[in-house]
């Protein structure tokens, strides 16, 4: 192997769709450099409880491309590290890679001495703030790379508790972040996405009343490795919920805010509906919502969770939502558009279901976006080449087909570089 | 199941409404967001979703039958969310405009609404007929001309514009304005209260509650957007202002029409009058222009006429009485003419075929709306709640 | 050839603080006559590596057992790259982290999982891959937008193509929309003129034979018959619309103006749209939406297409006529993402009416318009609409699985269909994965989509497919054991030809002869081991999976006499699930009873019924499997893994009754990889019930 080796691919985004474009890559003959900005791969999907409409667990699939990690040699993840600067041009890119420090090395074996020892705490962005971590922390059971990571902006000024707890030496608290360069013949973008912030609906309540959450944190709350353990409860009382209203299009197909439909939330909601009807059969629902929409086969998977007794849609997008200040109960203003009434009732939880903006922060270079903000498609060989929810919104079985469809057009691009090298 | 409706879109509807201002309508995809935000909107009769949904599907009867349009007082906060930027507000405001038309039996409202060229046209004919009949000589047996010159050298319009005369004019022109809107008002409440059985103790019961909204516009209070309850306030005053100088000027005039550069005491509610209407309207006009409030965002031509038109009718009255007082004849004969070819204009124009119908439409709606509430209370048939 | 053992124990990670590393030692060097035991604090430590990499290069050892944490951790470091067997026992995250320290029980789990872990090395063998001469031609079926996509996308990788369409023109169905005719033919004219892409018009494949790599497709053109050696092919063979003439509730038949959207495509592409009564300008038009799709009665999925269709066919009529009246009668409007933006342009449209609603009936009305009327409309009531045509939006029905390979497989002529006629694929994690490896469905065969969609769903299928071709050169298994280059071997000699393997294999690897004997298609295995569970006379083996290696772990179980009151549980577990699930409870610390035995397997359908008659007849009081759900929403990513081994198990029970054995002695759980806090509790109440029943009669026998 060369020091630059002729068919690499540079994969930004170590998500679903990142993960899934550089172990096709590999498995094609390809070298991959997989970047990922935060300290472990498996992106949003990590976070996830089920998948719909198997209602599996993504943990599942990911321990399949985690495998393939551990045991190619095709593949270098690079987490903790932003792609900062691309030259050439397609066929052949430079590009500087900079690695921020983990401040744990690979000697690390999770015996989570340094958590134990470990005096500050940090909000767990892998719950979406739902609890805390030690600064000290692994970003979750399943995490890969397997390491703990030292948040440095969490510690407490001075403290060494941590590398003083290690007993591999595996903690340096000094260590730089450094710079990598890589020659690769093609650029897939796969950055992802971020659920739109809630707390811009602001009659919707949330931010202001505890027992509105977002359909990602109920996401968490459902999730063994969860804040509460795989129990869905009220964040006001930790009482399980007795009626729970869904807020479809929280954010989505308004012009005033994300003028696109995000293309997920409605069966995600139908998915969240099963989980609760799985935990509290007694459990009444609500979705209010404008169109469901749940495509192809998505659709039987609808029917079937839609058929329960217990679960009502009711056609007519909640514009309000209010708390009794008693009860923490929420009081949800919606109008049945079939029957043309408006009205109020009760619910002890409200999920709304926010939808997806495309996450460009942090590309390196300008990349063609559609008026939304989102990349445009493949567009000739221009080298770079955008994957998944950066690219549309989308699921996670469309987002590994576009993972997959996008790894062919940059293997074309490293095949041309061989060629030409030739 | 009821017997399926037959529905036959009237496409000259919903282009009328989109010239009016509803531009936005087919926006809507029925959401409901508009009728949440609403604070005027009630559990059972709705709005303005339904009516969005009437008139993107050019819905003429159900529109003609339904007093939702005058029940929306433009708080604006279905429009600020609304997710499809359909604008419900100001479609309301163009279902209102286009509904006055329909209720016109001359069919001069509409053409004054879908076209500036008319409504401009109507104004300036009617001024040119002011100022002609005292322009002409011998036009009307009275006017400028008909007198001595040295009418127009004295300070007393009574020379060429005598008190009995005018006064018998404007009389009669308040009736022939009140009769149109009349006639108007009662196609309205025939189509508000078609198919409706509502009976004659509940009209009876909801009088008061009509004079009181009549009188103060007191659904607006409703409103729960922030300059909602200024805007009510000002509008009660300007409607003050404008009720006591027409009283000065219907009732009062042989009083109020002085004819010399002497004061009189009814000059001092004139005063009142003009001070409200200027300040007022002034500041509509000022709120228009600078867009902040949803209400205020999108103006129609007949939107800024009318006030505009007020104002100018107190600022030529109050000039007028000022000239008079300074004993300035030559201004004062000049203004008056001005004074008269702006109000007649306007009130022949606005009063039943305009804006400011509004005043007599608004409180008949609420007032039918409150009635067939009431009759339709424990009855099944009610067009309110059109459930399956 | 014995191996020479090396086994290195660490003592890191609490494994030193819960166990006697001593006794470990003695265990390995006394009873397992390993040359070479090796104690270390850190194994995965540069040092530690440095003990075992010194003695693989000196030679002192061909064969290293490492007794540590999961081998699930530190993959990359205990990989020496040196053709040696490594074999990891799990100390840590099933013995140390989830047990009691310094206990008798835990030491026994620990050395007994040593046991079986050098029982397990000195079983692998070492071995070649697979090695052929392999074609890297990619066949493709179908020139419609998804076949002349992957065609020309895989030739534009330097991959040749051989394109198969069986009209006289390439193109398919967007050769007859308005929308598209235009842009396809010019992707049309790239495939026919690209120096890598064999264009085969008229042409349809009557006969498919052999493997990836190695495909003899025979292929009937207007020139004749001939074979054309492929490496893999994608099916895209696309869709026809539901039969209209099933739809006449929605007034199909009852007036020539009533047509299908399809109708009104070809329609449109060809001139302008009339009635087709009339010959005259379509004054008012009315769409009904899911068409026979999202109906029980008809096609339970949506079509995805449709929704978009109708708005683009809307801009159609509104070329020709601005004034005309167009109305949508929807259940929902379905315009995903960026899409939406063309739903909102079109309603904004006057003549544009959109209600959601029920077609209730469609029926002639006066001067020879139609009358349809809709229920539960926005409008508040039921309404009716006069209209001078109705458009069906017909749904999209799948051409996959009649006629189209014409496999020469034992298991059928065509790709497996779970439901609708769609080619059964894992719906989500491969998504283009069909039960015949290296055939890849794309497109609409494979799932109602639009054309957009369509288009890169024929690139990620051919991506699959040049993998499969390069997995196939080097002798490795695709994904899901994608890197794999072991490959089962078949002892024929033995075979009594029950056919269980060429039944059971879930990608139809096996052919047969006219005996019944299996005849394996190496390059067609995934490498489940699902032959291998299946077969009686356990004549299938992997180089380093076999049943002989599991019976040889199962009885290097120590089973304890019935005084000691020490039950033992064997659990056999699916590797990629169950087996790091019970690491994540053992990371979390969760404790459960030390009398469990765990080996990991392929895939649960390997599981060899041997195991369970070897296991209770050496004492072992009860069988745990541990399998994936299976079922319509099957999460084993063999397909039915988990479903046959619990077939297996039925039969098994039956024995057991005859053998006056307690049929609960055997269970098999269904468990995903996320349910790791059930485990101890299963573990915990299996061990239970087993104390309840008594002891194995068969123990110390």
């Amino acid at each position: 192997m060369t020091a630059a080796p002729p068919k690499t691919v540079l994969v930004i985004g170590g998500g679903i769709a990142g993960l899934t474009a550089a172990v096709e890559l590999a498995d094609v003959g390809c070298q991959v450099v997989l970047v990922e900005k935060s300290a472990s791969v498996g992106g949003r999907v990590a976070r996830m409880h089920q998948y719909f409409p198997k209602l599996c667990p993504p943990s599942c699939g990911l321990e399949m491309h985690y495998r393939r990690l551990r045991a190619s040699n095709a593949i270098t993840v690079l987490t903790q590290a932003e792609v900062i600067e691309v030259s050439g041009l397609p066929g052949d890119f430079k590009v500087t890679v900079q690695v921020h420090p983990r401040f744990v090395n690979e000697s690390c074996t999770l015996c989570g001495a340094c958590a134990e020892a470990c005096p500050a705490e940090r909000p767990d962005d892998y719950n979406y703030g739902l609890g805390k971590t030690k600064a000290a922390y692994l970003p979750h059971g399943m995490a890969y790379p397997a390491r703990y990571a030292i948040d440095r902006a969490a510690c407490t000024e001075g403290c060494k508790a941590c590398a003083e707890a290690c007993p591999c030496a595996a903690i340096d608290l000094a260590a730089q972040p450094e710079s990598r360069k890589f020659k690769v013949s093609a650029i897939i973008a796969a950055t992802g996405w971020r659920p739109y912030d809630a707390s811009r609906l602001v009659h919707l309540g949330f931010g202001q009343f505890p027992n509105v959450v977002t359909n990602v944190m109920l996401e968490r709350m459902a999730a063994v490795d969860g804040p509460s353990s795989g129990r869905i409860l009220r964040p006001s009382d930790n009482k399980e919920p007795r009626t729970v209203a869904f807020v479809q299009c929280a954010g989505s197909r308004d012009e005033n805010h994300l003028p696109y439909c995000s293309a997920v939330c409605c069966t995600a909601s139908i998915k969240h509906a099963a989980y609760i009807r799985a935990l509290y059969p007694e459990t009444a629902i609500t979705i209010f919502y404008i169109d469901i929409r749940t495509p192809g086969h998505l659709e039987q998977f609808f029917a079937r969770v839609g058929s329960d007794a217990n679960l009502q849609l009711v056609k007519g997008k909640v514009a309000l939502v209010e708390e009794n200040p008693a009860t923490r109960d929420l009081l949800v203003t919606a109008e049945d558009t079939l029957a043309g009434r408006k009205s109020t009732r009760h619910f002890e939880l409200v999920v709304l279901a926010t939808g997806i903006v495309p996450q460009t922060k942090g590309l390196p270079v300008a990349l063609h976006r559609d008026p939304y903000g989102f990349l445009a498609g493949p567009n000739g060989a221009s080298g770079y080449y955008a994957a998944g929810c950066v690219r549309r919104p989308e699921d996670v079985y469309t987002t590994v087909q576009d993972a997959t469809g996008m790894a062919l057009k940059a293997l074309q691009c490293a095949n041309r570089s061989v060629t030409h090298a030739r | 199941m009821a017997e399926a409706v037959l529905v036959q879109p009237d496409a000259s509807l919903i282009r009328e409404i989109i010239a009016m201002g509803g531009g936005d309508l087919k926006k809507c995809y029925q959401c409901g967001t508009c009728a949440v935000s609403c604070d005027l909107s009630a559990e059972d009769v709705s709005f303005p979703r339904r009516q969005m949904l009437a008139a993107q599907w050019g819905l003429r009867d159900r529109l003609m039958e339904d007093p939702g349009p005058w029940l929306c007082f433009y708080c604006g906060g279905c429009t600020t969310r609304c997710p499809r930027k359909a604008n419900p507000g100001e479609v309301m405001m163009a279902l209102r405009r286009y509904l006055t038309a329909q209720y016109d039996w001359t069919g001069l409202s509409g053409l004054m609404y879908r076209s500036a060229f008319w409504e401009i046209g109507a104004l300036a004919l009617v001024a040119a007929l002011v100022v002609l009949a005292f322009v002409l000589p011998h036009g009307f047996g009275f006017g400028l001309l008909a007198q001595s010159p040295a009418a127009l050298e004295s300070v007393n319009l009574g020379q060429f514009a005598p008190k009995e005369i005018v006064h018998i004019a404007d009389r009669l022109l308040a009736l022939l304005l009140g009769l149109l809107l009349l006639v108007n008002a009662s196609r309205m409440f025939r189509a508000l209260t078609r198919g409706k059985d509502i009976p004659l103790g509940a009209y009876l019961r909801a009088i008061p509650n009509l004079l009181v909204e009549a009188a103060t516009q007191r659904r607006w209070r409703g409103c729960q957007d922030h300059t909602a309850a200024s805007n009510w306030r000002r509008h009660l005053l300007l409607v003050t202002g404008y009720a006591t100088i027409f009283t000065l000027v219907v009732v009062f005039l042989p009083w109020f029409q002085v004819e010399d550069s002497g004061f009189h005491w009814t000059s001092l509610l004139g005063y009142y009058a003009a001070g409200i209407l200027l300040w007022s309207t002034a500041s509509m006009l000022w709120d228009r222009a600078r867009r902040r409030s949803e209400m205020h965002r999108f103006s129609e031509l007949s939107d800024w006429l009318f006030p505009a038109l007020l104002f100018l009718t107190a600022l030529t009255g109050i000039l007028l009485h000022a000239f008079r007082l300074s004993n300035w004849p030559m201004a004062t004969c000049t203004m008056y003419v001005i004074h008269l070819a702006i109000a007649v204009p306007m009130l022949v124009v606005e009063v039943p075929f305009g804006k400011w119908a509004h005043l007599f439409y608004r409180p008949v709606a609420i007032y039918v709306a409150a009635v067939s509430r009431e009759s339709s209370k424990g009855s099944s048939s009610n067009l309110g709640a059109r459930s399956n | 050839m014995p191996g020479k053992l090396g086994v290195y124990i660490c003592t890191g990670c609490a494994i030193g603080d819960a166990l006697d590393a001593a006794k470990l030692v003695k265990c390995a060097t006394g009873e397992l006559k390993a040359p070479v035991c090796r104690t270390h604090a850190m194994l995965c430590g540069a040092e530690g590596c440095g003990l075992i990499r010194q003695d693989l290069e000196t030679k002192a050892v061909d064969t290293v057992v490492i007794a540590g944490c999961s081998p699930r951790f530190k993959t990359e470091v205990f990989n020496f790259n040196h053709g040696s067997v490594v074999e990891r026992v799990n100390l840590r995250e099933h013995v140390a982290w989830c047990h009691k320290p310094q206990d008798e029980d835990t030491q026994m789990l620990a050395e007994d999982y040593l046991r079986m872990g050098v029982a397990r090395a000195l079983k692998t063998e070492a071995g070649e891959p697979l090695h052929d001469e392999i074609s890297r031609t990619l066949l493709v079926i179908g020139g419609g937008v998804t076949g002349i996509t992957a065609a020309l996308e895989a030739a534009a990788a330097g991959y040749q193509v051989v394109l198969v369409e069986k009209e006289e023109e390439l193109g398919g169905r967007a050769a007859h929309s308005r929308r598209l005719a235009q842009e396809i033919e010019g992707l049309a004219e790239s495939a026919l003129y690209h120096p890598r892409i064999r264009t085969l018009c008229l042409a349809q494949v009557v006969k498919i034979e052999g493997q990836p790599g190695m495909f003899d497709v025979a292929v009937s053109t207007a020139g004749g018959r001939e074979t054309i050696r492929a490496g893999a092919i994608v099916v895209a063979t696309g869709w026809k619309p539901y039969d209209a003439s099933r739809l006449t509730h929605l007034g199909y038949g009852i007036s020539p103006d009533v047509i299908t959207n399809a109708d009104l495509e070809r329609m449109a592409a060809a001139g302008p749209i009339l009635r087709p009564s009339t010959q005259q300008p379509v004054r008012s038009v009315l769409f009904v939406q899911c068409a026979g799709s999202r109906d029980k009665e008809h096609l339970p999925y949506c079509s995805s297409a449709c929704c978009m269709g109708t708005l683009h066919q809307i801009g159609y009529l509104r070329q020709q006529d601005p004034e005309a009246l167009v109305y949508v009668i929807y259940k929902d409007m379905r315009t995903p993402g960026q899409d939406e933006r063309v739903y909102r342009e079109v309603q904004d449209h006057p003549m544009n009416f959109f209600t959601k609603g029920e077609v209730e009936s469609v029926r002639p009305w006066s001067n020879g318009t139609l009358a349809v009327t809709v229920n539960n409309t926005l409008l508040g009531d039921s309404i009716t609409v006069c209209v001078d045509l109705v458009v069906l939006a017909t749904g999209m029905v799948p051409n996959a699985s009649e006629q189209i390979l014409n496999l020469a497989y034992r298991q059928g002529p065509e790709l497996p269909v779970l439901q609708d006629g769609f080619p059964d694929s894992h719906f989500i994690c491969f998504p283009y994965e069909t039960r015949r490896t290296g055939i890849y469905a794309a497109g609409v065969a494979r799932a109602p989509m639009d054309d957009a969609l369509a288009r890169t769903d024929g690139m990620g299928a051919a991506l699959k497919a040049l993998q499969s071709m390069e997995m196939a050169a080097q002798g490795q298994a695709v994904h899901p054991r994608g890197g794999d280059d072991s490959y089962p071997s078949f002892f024929l000699q033995r075979c009594t030809q029950c056919k269980r393997c060429t039944e059971e294999c879930p990608f139809g690897a096996l052919d047969e002869d006219a005996k019944g004997t299996p005849q394996p298609n190496l390059y067609r295995c995934r490498r489940c081991g699902i032959c291998m569970g299946a077969c009686p006379e356990r004549i299938v083996s992997f180089r380093n999976y076999s049943v002989d290696m599991i019976a040889s772990m199962i009885k290097a179980i120590e089973v304890p006499e019935e005084a000691e009151e020490k039950p033992r549980v064997l659990a056999l577990v699916c590797e990629n699930d169950a087996y790091p699930a019970l690491d994540l409870a053992g990371v979390r610390r969760r404790q459960y009873d030390a009398n469990v035995r765990v080996i990991p397997l392929r895939c649960l359908g390997s599981l060899n019924i041997v195991w369970i008659a070897d296991a209770l007849s050496r004492g072992i009081d009860g069988v745990l499997l541990i399998g994936c759900k299976y079922g319509d929403d099957y999460q084993c990513h063999f397909t039915k893994g988990s479903e046959l081994a619990a077939r297996r198990l039925e039969n098994v029970k039956e024995t057991l009754q005859r053998l006056q054995l307690e049929p609960e002695r055997l269970q098999l759980t269904q468990l995903a990889i996320n349910e790791w806090d059930k485990l101890p509790e299963l573990f915990d109440g299996f061990v239970e019930r087993m104390r309840e029943l008594g002891p194995n009669p068969y123990k110390g026998l």
